[in-house]
């Protein structure tokens, strides 16, 4: 520290004879820390480590740092190296996990230890395992998450494929072909997208014959990672004859590597995709042409398929007319936007009426798009990343308060005393829709009201998910549906038991709520009047449920890049994993709305 | 770096505000009437039929008054209706229009200012896909900066400059450059703009960060002549004159002494008013012109005469409409008239046609109004509070709410002119708990300073008539006082509850705290009465009020029970929701 001091004075006195050999640091620069922006002491880099502090780190090196992964730190490709297992490590893992179960209890014992020391993600396995398990090993596998939560493993292996690049890619293909196999790619959907991406970096033109191979594995997961990076490299899955055995989910990968570095011959595949009979290849293949083209033509993957035709026939159109060529890189999911940031919308005042979390639960201090929503509402919150706003609402139902922050916290429109209690959306040309009871009307910058639209059933809560393309959730009619800019209905989902507070995740999957079926005797304590339901994108499959314990509402749920849920209750903020289990209380106040970026 | 070029690529058509753009946005705010939906008249109806209800249902709760005045009414005699006359045809009328009333919208946008004159506005909205729209200016509540020009605790050359107090409340910092027989001539810090000030508008000058001991010195009670506090510690006094020799010194002549002084010594010059000079001229050539009634001129005329009859003219002092510029980093003059004008700002103020401000320099512009803006500062009186802890810890809790730089402290005992110099400039007058006030200081305050409680009724009333808001944290007993006697009650102190809640009317403060809230420490309630209006009612129903608000003139006092000797985030929101409220919810 000494030597330290020592080299700084050397260098003040160096400056101050105008010995620089470069131009000092602007004393203007700033870092980001935590997704925010902190100023930066000039005068301190006179170090290597000091120098190091001064590097730009984005909110996901930030993330890293956190939780004790520092990307800076000399030890950090070792330390992020034992995130990604070996395929003998793989086996050892599983082993372990079975003999909890054994009926050996020095093994059970054993297992547990060893079980909770591994420095690579297992949560997920440890997980499933508990599926069809004894009481016993449930408890233990319980225990053992509850010692390794705090890691935030799953995290870490998520920044650190994000962070990867071709100085620091921080594993082989072949360890995050073994990882990836762990994990179910519908699941960990957001995941799935960093590890890609990740894969790609790493490959080169020598692992061809390891990917072709991987096309054929069992996982689901390598198999389109398989397929991804041959697309990234511009490679087609296997040979001509061999393309017409693929699935569409891997037909969908590789157009989605193309995508991912801007190859050509991405387009046209995706448009054939338009009319897959898979809705998630349907999903995904629509959103990947929304952001090549910017542009949205209408389409929809779980509309009707006479919608979809009519939408598809528009892509056609319009995709036709135009070379297949080589474009800007397109990518899905958080990483592509990279904020890694929580908006937590409270009821009560403390600290603020929203506040701002990473993604890994850590509050980011003077977030400026936090501060001034906290200055007005945040009952509900809806972000629009191609228009680059957020919109806000809540109050009382028809005299409530609607304001919209650029993404960075300038208020760029407020209103109060507007009848806006179901939400609002922003419309081009500076129009907003504004929902309460049976209406939605349409006012522009002054409050003038322009049209309105008159739905049948009231509507609890209204947002927009796309130009052109409303969310309206009906309780008392147990509907959600979505409506056109006229008002018309073009989609729905019916026969849920009093829906709340839905909205659609980026993968097309629907989060609601919905209260819990009485079960005609007397509620214990602990029972949940509310449950929180994740829906396929068409809303007839029920791929997550979860039933927080004690509460009676739930207000508000989002989906972390971990592939857990938070979920906002009366009660607090909790974090629950995709089996369902609360392993972090994040915030222990009433929650409004919640958000992550 | 691929991100980035992602999102650069991929997300042009956003409204992508870089914090560059934010110094060019402006967020203009507007309040417009609107005719109520029919939903809102339909739940209007429902409330108030619910009030109804549960009105008659308390009727055996009813005072002995009303139920006199409700047995009157069951007879069909003449009482009867004079009674329904003055009471339900009003209540009725009140109902009808409580229900039917306009709906007060408040909005704000954000944009940029192509030009201003004297009836519109010409604004792009940052929403409006680059449509630029004329707003007339009547409709303006407010034209702020979007991102304060000075951020809060950023060092600026501020140490360097002058404050230049006007008479008519406004205030200029800046470098006084060039002096001469009509004009101040003060140039803004790091631009080349020099704003004339007339000689006869300045109160007082003063360095921001005095240079010499001039805190600690006694200046002279000289009326009639201008004082100079010098950074080398003499003080002049004497008549203000332009020096022979250069234009950045100033003479002060006396009839013994006459002194010039380079204006980059100076520290205090107060100027004397002229009101006040012209008087004592007047009152002095009075005394010349003996008027000697001998018996040639006869006994002046008593007042017999019909036509000189001095009839009582009843003088009703019209609301005097004017427009606030705020100035950046701080500072506000007040104009009768705007313009833009190229980069400047053309005022018509002071007395002057055009006063050109550089519009860089300019962070708010508020239309119409006599009030003052929401960026003035909150004015901090610790005159009577325990210096040590409710004093102190009250500015604690606004720490990190409120910018440091918007609160201003004063410790006086009596409203003296440098009080009412910052009484002026502020928009809220908090006084934390007033621990150490007892009514015979006021008296001896009165013997010594001839300054007790009608001065301050004076000032607070002035305060409140110009739109300022007064709040009073946890008077009690002799503190209550003070608010009574200063005509701002009736006040007195009300059941206590071990806990409280925010009413239905208390919602307009915008506080969103549901449910009970604890009381902190040491809390005090009120009893409920006319003209107050409780926000904040003890727990259970009782008498007791803890947040109380009501309207004098133009502006409110309020009180709240809570010392702030302790405190947590809940209260500390509210002190801030109270700093902030504006009268409209």
């Amino acid at each position: 520290m000494r030597i330290l001091r020592c080299q700084f004075l050397v260098l003040i006195l160096m400056a101050s004879l105008g010995a620089w050999a470069v131009p000092p640091p602007d004393p203007a620069g700033v870092e980001v820390v935590g997704g925010v922006e902190a100023s930066v002491e000039p005068d301190q880099a006179s170090s290597d480590e000091e120098a190091k502090e001064d590097s730009p780190l984005g909110p996901s090196d930030s993330i890293l740092r956190d939780i004790g992964f520092d990307p800076l730190s000399k030890d950090y490709k070792d330390r992020v190296k034992s995130l990604f297992l070996d395929s003998d490590q793989l086996k050892s893992a599983l082993s372990l996990i079975a003999d909890l179960d054994n009926d050996d209890f020095r093994k059970r014992n054993e297992a547990s230890r060893k079980l909770a020391m591994i420095e690579a993600p297992i949560e997920h396995m440890l997980s499933e395992s508990r599926k069809d398990s004894t009481i016993e090993m449930g408890r233990r596998v319980q225990g053992i998450l509850n010692v390794r939560i705090k890691k935030r493993l799953i995290d870490a292996l998520y920044h650190a494929s994000v962070r990867s690049g071709e100085n620091s890619a921080p594993c082989s293909i072949e360890s995050l072909i073994i990882l990836a196999s762990t994990f179910d790619s519908e699941t960990y959907w957001e995941l799935m997208r960093s590890l890609e991406i990740a894969a790609a970096k790493v490959s080169v033109e020598q692992d061809r014959a390891l990917l072709e191979k991987g096309l054929s594995n069992k996982s689901q997961a390598v198999r389109e990672i398989c397929s991804f990076v041959l697309g990234y490299m511009g490679i087609q899955n296997g040979s001509e004859n061999e393309t017409s055995g693929l699935t569409d989910d891997l037909i969908l990968a590789n157009a989605r590597g193309r995508s991912a570095s801007g190859k050509k011959g991405a387009t046209k595949i995706l448009l054939d995709l338009l009319s897959s009979d898979n809705i998630r290849v349907r999903q995904e293949s629509g959103a990947l042409l929304r952001i090549i083209f910017q542009t949205d033509l209408g389409f929809a993957a779980y509309d009707s398929p006479d919608l979809r035709e009519i939408a598809t026939g528009r892509w056609s159109n319009y995709i036709n007319g135009k070379e297949d060529d080589s474009h800007w890189p397109a990518s899905l999911g958080m990483s592509s936007r990279g904020q890694f940031r929580v908006i937590v919308g409270k009821a009560d005042s403390k600290g603020g009426a929203a506040l701002s979390y990473t993604t890994s639960g850590k509050k980011i201090e003077n977030d400026r798009l936090a501060a001034s929503i906290s200055g007005t509402v945040s009952d509900r919150m809806v972000f629009d990343y191609v228009e680059g706003n957020v919109v806000v609402s809540g109050g009382s139902e028809l005299e409530s308060r609607v304001a919209v922050f650029s993404l960075k916290g300038t208020e760029l429109w407020a209103a109060s005393g507007v009848p806006a209690g179901a939400g609002a959306a922003l419309l081009p040309g500076g129009q907003m829709a504004i929902a309460s009871g049976f209406n939605v009307r349409v006012i522009d910058l002054f409050g003038n009201a322009l049209r309105s639209w008159k739905i049948s059933s009231k509507i609890n809560s209204f947002s927009r998910l796309r130009p052109g393309r409303f969310m309206c959730v009906h309780t008392d009619e147990g509907t959600i549906a979505e409506y056109d800019f006229d008002g018309d209905q073009i989609w729905k989902v019916s026969g849920m038991n009093r829906p709340r507070n839905a909205f659609r995740l980026e993968n097309g999957n629907i989060l609601t709520v919905v209260d819990s079926e009485s079960k005609g005797v007397e509620e214990e304590p602990t029972s949940s009047q509310a449950e929180l339901l994740e829906l396929s994108p068409d809303g007839q499959q029920t791929l997550l449920r979860i039933k927080p314990k004690g509460v009676k509402t739930i207000s508000s749920s989002a989906r972390l890049p971990n592939g857990n849920t938070l979920v906002g209750t009366e009660k607090g903020l909790a974090e629950y994993t995709p089996d369902g289990y609360a392993i972090k209380v994040w915030l222990k106040s009433p929650i409004l709305s919640l958000h992550v970026d | 770096m691929g991100l980035r070029i992602f999102l650069l690529l991929f997300f042009p058509t956003g409204i992508a505000i870089s914090s560059e753009e934010d110094d060019e946005l402006w967020r203009l705010e507007m309040t417009i009437e609107q005719e109520p939906i029919p939903e809102l008249i339909q739940l209007r109806k429902e409330i108030s039929d619910k009030e109804k209800k549960n009105q008659s249902s308390q009727d055996s709760s009813k005072t002995m008054k009303e139920k006199i005045l409700s047995f009157l009414k069951e007879f069909p005699e003449k009482i009867a209706p004079a009674l329904k006359n003055n009471n339900e045809s009003k209540q009725k009328s009140i109902e009808r229009d409580s229900i039917d009333g306009s709906v007060s919208v408040e909005l704000s946008m954000s944009g940029k200012v192509h030009s201003i004159d004297k009836e519109y506005l010409m604004f792009e909205p940052a929403l409006g896909s680059e449509k630029k729209i004329k707003v007339p200016i009547n409709k303006i509540t407010s034209l702020s900066r979007q991102l304060a020009k000075v951020k809060d605790g950023q060092d600026h050359s501020e140490g360097d400059d002058f404050r230049v107090m006007l008479r008519d409340g406004s205030e200029v910092l800046g470098d006084p450059v060039e002096f001469t027989a009509e004009s101040l001539i003060v140039a803004f810090s790091e631009t080349r703009a020099r704003i004339p000030l007339p000689i006869n508008e300045i109160i007082r000058i003063e360095r921001d960060r005095p240079i010499g001991n001039v805190d600690k010195l006694l200046l002279p009670d000289s009326p009639r002549r201008h004082i100079a506090a010098l950074a080398t510690g003499e003080i002049l006094a004497g008549q203000l004159l332009p020096s022979v020799d250069s234009e950045k010194w100033l003479r002060i002549s006396s009839p013994i002494l006459s002194a010039e002084v380079p204006l980059s010594v100076l520290d205090v010059l107060l100027f004397p008013d002229p009101d006040s000079a012209i008087a004592d001229v007047e009152l002095e050539l009075a005394d010349e012109i003996n008027v000697v009634e001998d018996g040639n001129n006869g006994t002046p005329n008593s007042g017999n005469d019909e036509s000189l009859e001095v009839v009582d003219i009843e003088v009703v002092e019209s609301p005097v409409i004017r427009n606030l510029v705020a100035l950046s980093p701080s500072g506000m003059i007040w104009a009768d008239e705007l313009e833009l004008r190229g980069s400047d700002l053309v005022l018509s103020a002071l007395g002057m046609d055009e006063l050109l401000v550089p519009m860089s320099r300019v962070e708010s512009l508020s239309f119409g109004h006599e009030g003052l803006p929401a960026s003035a500062p909150v004015l901090v009186w610790g005159g009577y509070t325990d210096e040590d802890d409710e004093y102190v810890k009250t500015i604690d809790a606004l720490s990190g709410r409120i910018p440091s730089r918007k609160i201003i402290q004063s410790k006086s005992k009596v409203p003296d002119p440098q009080f009412m110099r910052n009484l002026r400039r502020s928009r809220v007058l908090l006084i934390p708990e007033m621990e150490g006030f007892k009514r015979a200081l006021m008296k001896i305050a009165m013997e010594q300073k001839g300054k007790g409680c009608p001065a301050w009724s004076l000032a607070l009333r002035g305060f409140l008539k110009r739109g300022g808001n007064i709040i009073f944290l946890s008077p009690t007993s002799e503190g209550l006082s003070f608010i009574n006697e200063c005509g701002l009650g009736p006040i007195r102190s009300g059941p206590a509850g071990r806990s409280w809640e925010i009413t239905d009317e208390g919602r307009k403060l915008g506080i969103n705290v549901e449910g009970m809230i604890k009381n902190v420490n040491a809390s005090h309630y009120y009893r409920k009465s006319a003209p107050w209006e409780v926000w904040g009612a003890a727990q259970g129903g009782a008498d007791g009020a803890i947040l109380l608000g009501r309207q004098v003139d133009r502006g409110w006092v309020m009180v709240f029970g809570s010392d702030f000797y302790q405190s947590n985030d809940t209260i500390k929101e509210i002190l801030f929701r109270l700093i902030q409220f504006n009268g409209r919810g």
